[in-house]
């Protein structure tokens, strides 16, 4: 690669790997992994860099593969760790916790497990990531419909799990939105 | 809560990030060269496996522990003639398991040709088009590919005088065919490198880079009979300087691709020259690797002439303009032909105004880059006119 493209790769990644990271963890669940997968996909980006119109959407679609194959192994990383899974892998100290907001981290990050893998990168990708649905779609592998279906879907499962934990969720004023709270 | 506080929630106490932004580029480069060499591996295995199968015969490797040896290899007669910087001394072979390709890369210390693995294909990219799966399916009676591990490799042939055997940490002495050798490993990245002196004070050094034990120094061994000199050619540029800045001397040139490593990683990319230059050029003695590491890394105080295809550049094709990108580290500036399918590029270690570079770019005449026939040698395209 030129010095001219590598720079231009470089300042992708330095702007990208943070946020691709996040999908990757809210996919996967585990930060290790989260950590393979981006650091894969950017390295397997590199050879490609030039001759993508879209790198972006590259990288994005290589992360959530490598983190939904991450949620499909066998012998998942961190699934056997019980406690330590629901525990950030950076020590908290209680003491400057006083609010319980430790508490409501740990109960929002069990709701967003509990939505389904797909539906849960799918609200990610269009969401947080602010993706296009047409983008999304690439992404995720699959047609408009279905990535409009699955991050509405996804949308209504997390109200549901968050009102169950009295925790009040608003969406963006969308359609998966409007068929989400419909 | 919007989603938003949601994901930021979940993420907040994630662990800093284990691999920096170096890390990832550096193992993409690797990762690049691996990737081009597998494809031209797959090339190479169509045109010469017959050829080679069957016919496979091992070197005589013994270990030693001090001195010289006297040469007595298949090729150990051979006169190895003087030649300036920038030519070319010996040509493509097969040799057990490889095949050696032509020279392209050239400097004031080394050429260096790109090597080829004849029963290997790389994993890292399946066969995509035909060709190539045809070329994955079909193979003789009798042999196989190993499929496992991405593999590549190149020959460096250093000048007299300019390659250290002595700076190779870790190296283990080696007597192959009669001649003094040195094997080297690494596993970061997993490589193996074999080095022996295949003339007076001048050695030739075989890097293969493989995550298996395949390529062995035995294999590489191979080659040490095997290399033998040719006429003396001068390396061709499709273009001719016509301005230099003061000081600054002519380092290395790839021809029919770009100079250094980058240029045999991307030997079947289809570009047509390079040169770079430096001020204070760099040392041509007391090498043990080419210019740049094995990274690809430029020259310091250099600028490097880039002439491709407008086609497979990142910046879209401008006809007939001229224009320059401020990077930080790296500036550079474009000029395309008028018809806009050929791009001059003239990138910096960031010494040089973007009016320099331009003024460089403006200067460069490109030849029919698809007429090697015209290409001038490089001594004559390097000097200002």
């Amino acid at each position: 690669m030129k010095a001219a493209d590598e720079q231009a790769f470089r300042e992708f990644v330095t702007s990208q790997m943070a946020s691709l990271r996040k999908l990757a963890y809210v996919t996967c669940g585990d930060w290790h992994a989260a950590e393979d997968a981006v650091a894969n996909s950017l390295i397997k980006l590199y050879p490609r860099w030039r001759k993508l119109d879209r790198p972006d959407l590259y990288a994005k679609t290589m992360v959530y593969r490598a983190a939904v194959d991450e949620t499909r192994r066998p012998w998942r990383r961190g699934r056997e760790r019980s406690i330590g899974h629901a525990i950030p892998d950076v020590p908290i100290d209680n003491l400057s916790d006083p609010n319980g907001v430790t508490d409501e981290r740990l109960r929002i990050r069990a709701a967003l497990d509990a939505v389904p893998t797909r539906q849960r990168a799918a609200v990610v990708l269009r969401h947080y990531l602010g993706l296009s649905l047409e983008d999304t779609a690439q992404v995720l592998g699959c047609n408009v419909g279905t990535a409009k279906s699955q991050t509405s879907r996804g949308l209504a499962k997390l109200r549901e799990l968050l009102a169950a934990e009295q925790i009040n969720f608003n969406g963006d004023e969308t359609e998966e939105w409007r068929n989400a709270i419909a | 809560m919007q989603l938003r506080e949601v994901v930021d929630a979940v993420t907040e106490d994630g662990p800093p990030l284990t691999h920096s932004v170096d890390e990832i580029i550096s193992a993409g480069r690797r990762a690049e060269r691996r990737r081009r060499a597998g494809f031209a591996s797959a090339g190479a295995a169509g045109l010469v496996v017959v050829a080679m199968a069957g016919s496979f015969a091992l070197t005589s490797i013994t270990s030693t522990t001090s001195g010289r040896s006297s040469a007595a290899g298949q090729n150990a007669n051979a006169t190895w003639p003087e030649a300036p910087p920038f030519t070319f001394t010996f040509t493509a072979f097969d040799a057990g398991k490889f095949r050696v390709a032509d020279p392209i890369v050239a400097s004031t210390a080394y050429q260096i040709a790109p090597v080829y693995q004849t029963d290997r294909i790389t994993t890292e990219l399946q066969p995509t088009s035909q060709e190539q799966k045809e070329l994955f399916e079909k193979l003789p009676d009798g042999v196989t590919r190993n499929t496992t591990g991405a593999h590549h490799a190149y020959l460096t042939l250093y000048r007299p005088g300019a390659f250290n055997p002595a700076g190779l940490t870790g190296g283990t002495p080696l007597t192959v065919a009669g001649r003094q050798a040195i094997s080297t490993s690494a596993t970061n990245p997993p490589n193996r490198q074999l080095a022996w002196e295949y003339a007076d004070d001048a050695w030739a050094v075989l890097t293969a880079f493989a995550y298996s034990a395949d390529p062995s120094i035995q294999d590489m061994s191979v080659l040490v009979t095997a290399l033998a000199p040719s006429p003396v050619v001068p390396a061709r540029l499709p273009f001719q300087v016509g301005y230099l800045p003061s000081g600054y001397t002519p380092v290395e040139i790839g021809s029919g691709t770009y100079p250094g490593l980058n240029g045999i990683a991307a030997a079947e990319d289809g570009n047509y020259g390079g040169a770079t230059y430096a001020n204070p050029a760099p040392a041509t003695t007391g090498l043990v690797r080419p210019y740049g590491d094995d990274e690809g890394l430029p020259v310091p105080s250099s600028f490097t002439i880039y002439v491709g295809p407008s086609a497979t550049s990142n910046q879209a094709a401008q006809a007939g303009e001229t224009r320059c990108y401020p990077h930080a580290q790296t500036p550079f500036c474009n000029v395309w032909s008028a018809d806009g399918a050929v791009v001059v590029q003239v990138l910096s270690t960031g010494q040089l105004s973007a009016a320099e570079m331009t003024r460089i770019a403006e200067s460069i005449e490109v030849l029919d880059v698809h007429d090697k026939s015209a290409w001038l040698p490089a001594s004559e395209a390097l000097a200002a006119r």
